[in-house]
């Protein structure tokens, strides 16, 4: 075995070679010279003798590894072969299995109860994707996006959302493209939207990235505006839900808004126009509108100088929305637009410069007045509006320089009360608006007064708020100590507690409020609210973020939760109803 | 008076009139024969499916309901995602299943139902994009590369440039 085998330098009788002093030197040796070489020779014979042995050990041990090696190469080249012959199955299993799947995948699509819908209610499906309509961009662009994913889903899904009209009903148009793009964009629209509500944006202004202004000359602009207006035929249109058209800085508002010359015809829901600094007179305003046909809605952003003529009237607005009318004459319009019913004045800085007429002016139909800034309609106490049933004033910038809540008296249809404004004469609400059912007020403890105890301020109403059935109130300190909350204590006593708790104060000719919501902007008022009395011993605890909590002493979390937020969540219909009417009040026009 | 369902696996369900009538379909076909205990054959509702459609009816049965009326564009846009959370409860089901209630409601003309569904569906399209959908509702992308680029050529214009 090769165990055996070792080199011959390694035996140990190689060390019985002797010296060999002659071998480099052709000296003749001598006769014990001879006899020792003879001796030497012997022995060298006799090793060469034991090293054939070796060899032939060696060879005959080398031809039965040999064999052995050729033998297990042999088994080697079995296992490769193997090897690779099982690794091929594996891969031909897989891929069949990948087919096998490939094909289940389509028989699973293919049994989809997906694929037996109608189209009418994948369509219905579709037209519940687009988002929820607002006037923005963004939401212009969201539309358009959307219909085109579910367009490159597969061929059915394509053909049934070019059928599927919801999916096209808003588009933006830039109105500064290129003529061909605009063509092909609108002849596309408006053959996808058949004869369906349509909310277009005619922007002559920007593209669909805000801000990425065009830089042409006034000439070249407004060639191009005016060639895409001809483009863009409102009159192919019969209803018209919403129509936004936003002017060119260029231009300004007069000459762009002049380049329309194809004018709806159908019907016309809503009209947004976005000015830009020079603003046309009255009797070009007026004169423009009435080329629209009658319309509901009417918002202005940016509307610097914006007014009608005395001589124009609109009685099919129900709706107006200013924002950022500085220097419009809002008595002067309001006496265009007679049957208004919903009025939101955005914010509007400087608004002291204008000069309206001093006489009174009538609103019998508003039902909500929305007003946002301490300056932004300060001829509100000539307003009349007996039939008001919502109000919001909303001034972050400091206590307005007009009396706002003078118009009020008398507003006994008035439920929706939501003032945010500093020094606010609680009593005067309350005796100009006794039917009042939600109420939001910015106040400090003192004001709470004003709620839960009536006598103390000498007036002769005994009752503030009788029918209340939400109070929101802006919670400011009036004191850099906040620990001590008595005048918190005593409204939650006199106004949220059930009779059932014994230290309730509830008159007897009163409900206990249904919610009570703390907004706070001081984390000092939220740990002394925590710490108040009768904090702990509400029915439901609500925290509406860091800086508002609403508190119920008679609710349990979810109804709670619904009045605070405006939310359905599991009621009963009855309940639903009133919160959907309530919200739908609270919200319709002031959100 | 109750009523008798026969769903198309053969199986029975008696139900209050009143529940069952949320489906327009068999409110009228009670109205066609008038008061009757035979049964009413559903050949296109599987048990399962019923079942599911009748605790729905059952939770909604005091509803008041639908007009008929079209609500306006800009209202039904506005309602697209409103699911109340009952009725979100109700709808998380395999997607299987989910298809099965919108084909039922469908048939059966139980139109908030329908709308459920729908809505639930659509939620689960938006925001994704076409390879997404097609994974998730099993769907081929039977577009030849060329149409596709088509398509998207089209459409170029909505996306950010």
């Amino acid at each position: 075995m090769s165990t055996a085998l070792v080199p011959i330098n390694k035996l140990a009788n190689t060390s019985t070679s002797l010296p060999n002093p002659n071998a480099t030197r052709n000296r003749v040796p001598n006769e014990r010279e001879l006899q020792t070489l003879r001796s030497i020779a012997k022995i060298k014979s006799e090793l060469v003798e034991s090293i054939d042995a070796k060899i032939l050990e060696a060879q005959s041990a080398h031809k039965e590894a040999m064999a052995r090696y050729q033998a297990q190469q042999l088994v080697l080249d079995s296992l490769l072969s193997e090897v690779h012959t099982t690794k091929q199955l594996a891969e031909v299993l897989e891929s069949q299995k990948r087919t096998l799947e490939g094909e289940m995948d389509d028989i699973r699509g293919l049994m989809n109860p997906l694929r037996r819908l109608p189209v009418e209610t994948l369509s219905h499906i579709f037209s519940m994707t687009a988002p929820t309509v607002d006037a923005t961009l963004k939401y212009y662009r969201e539309c358009a996006r959307n219909a085109n994913r579910i367009m490159l889903v597969c061929r059915s899904w394509r053909d049934v959302a070019l059928h599927c009209p919801a999916l096209w009903t808003s588009i933006f148009i830039d109105l500064t493209a290129e003529i061909p793009i605009t063509e092909v964009i609108w002849e596309r629209f408006v053959k996808r939207v058949k004869r369906s509500p349509v909310f277009i944006f005619l922007s002559m202004s920007i593209g669909w990235q805000e801000g990425n202004e065009k830089s042409k000359s006034i000439e070249a602009t407004r060639r191009i505006i005016g060639s895409a207006l001809q483009v863009c035929d409102l009159r192919r249109l019969p209803v018209i839900q919403q129509l936004k058209i936003r002017a060119s800085e260029t231009l300004g508002t007069k000459v762009s808004l002049s380049l329309i010359s194809q004018f709806p015809v159908g019907e016309l829901d809503q009209l947004v126009v976005d000015c830009t600094d020079e603003d046309p007179e009255s009797e070009w305003w007026s004169a423009f509108f009435t080329r629209f046909p009658p319309f509901n809605t009417l918002k202005i952003n940016e509307g610097y100088d914006f007014a009608f003529d005395n001589s124009t009237s609109f009685p099919s607005i129900k709706n107006l929305a200013l924002k950022h009318c500085t220097r419009c004459a809002i008595p002067d319009l309001l006496r265009s637009t007679p049957n208004l019913e919903h009025l939101r004045v955005g914010y509007s800085y400087d608004a002291e410069d204008v000069t309206p007429s001093l006489t009174e002016y009538n609103l019998p139909n508003l039902k909500s007045l929305s007003i946002e800034g301490a300056w932004s309609f300060p001829e509100i106490s000539l307003l009349r509006a007996p039939n008001l049933t919502a109000f919001r004033l909303y001034a972050d910038e400091g206590e307005p320089d007009c009396d706002y809540t003078g118009f009020l008296q008398p507003c006994q249809l008035l439920v929706t009360v939501e003032v945010n404004v500093e020094n606010i004469f609680i009593p005067f609400i309350a005796e100009a608006a006794p039917n009042i059912l939600h109420l939001t007020l910015r106040v400090t403890e003192p004001h709470l007064l004003s709620i839960s105890r009536w006598e103390e301020n000498g007036h002769s109403v005994t009752l503030p708020f009788p029918i209340l059935r939400t109070l929101t109130l802006h919670y400011f300190s009036s004191d850099k100590d906040v620990s001590d909350f008595q005048y918190f204590d005593e409204l939650v006593a006199t106004r949220c507690l059930p009779r059932s708790n014994a230290a309730s104060k509830l008159d007897s000719s009163l409900s206990p409020l249904q919610t009570l919501t703390i907004i706070h902007y001081n984390s000092d008022i939220r740990l002394a609210l925590m710490s108040s009395m009768h904090y702990h011993t509400a029915t439901a605890c609500i925290s509406g973020g860091t800086f508002s909590v609403t508190l119920s002493w008679v609710l349990g979390h979810d109804e709670a939760l619904a009045l605070s937020s405006g939310k359905e969540t599991g009621y009963s219909q009855r309940e639903t109803l009133l919160i959907k009417s309530y919200a739908a009040d609270r919200f319709q026009w002031l959100s | 008076m109750p009523v008798l369902l026969v769903t198309s696996d053969n199986e029975q369900f008696r139900v209050e009139k009143v529940v069952a009538q949320r489906s327009v379909l068999i409110k009228n076909m009670l109205e066609d024969v008038g008061e009757s205990d035979q049964p009413i054959p559903l050949p296109n509702v599987t048990a399962p499916v019923l079942k599911k459609v009748l605790e729905y009816c059952d939770h909604h049965q005091t509803d008041p309901l639908p007009t008929g009326d079209e609500p306006s564009a800009d209202e039904s846009r506005k309602r697209t995602t409103d699911i109340s959370e009952w009725d979100q409860k109700f709808i998380t089901v395999d997607q299987e299943m989910l298809f099965e209630i919108i084909l039922a409601a469908n048939y059966l003309d139980i139109k908030p139902l329908l709308d459920v569904g729908c809505k639930t569906v659509a939620n689960m399209i938006k925001g994704k994009s076409p390879e997404e959908i097609r994974k998730l509702f099993n769907i081929v992308n039977d577009f030849t590369p060329e149409e596709e680029a088509q398509i998207k050529k089209e459409n170029e214009w909505a996306e950010d440039r």
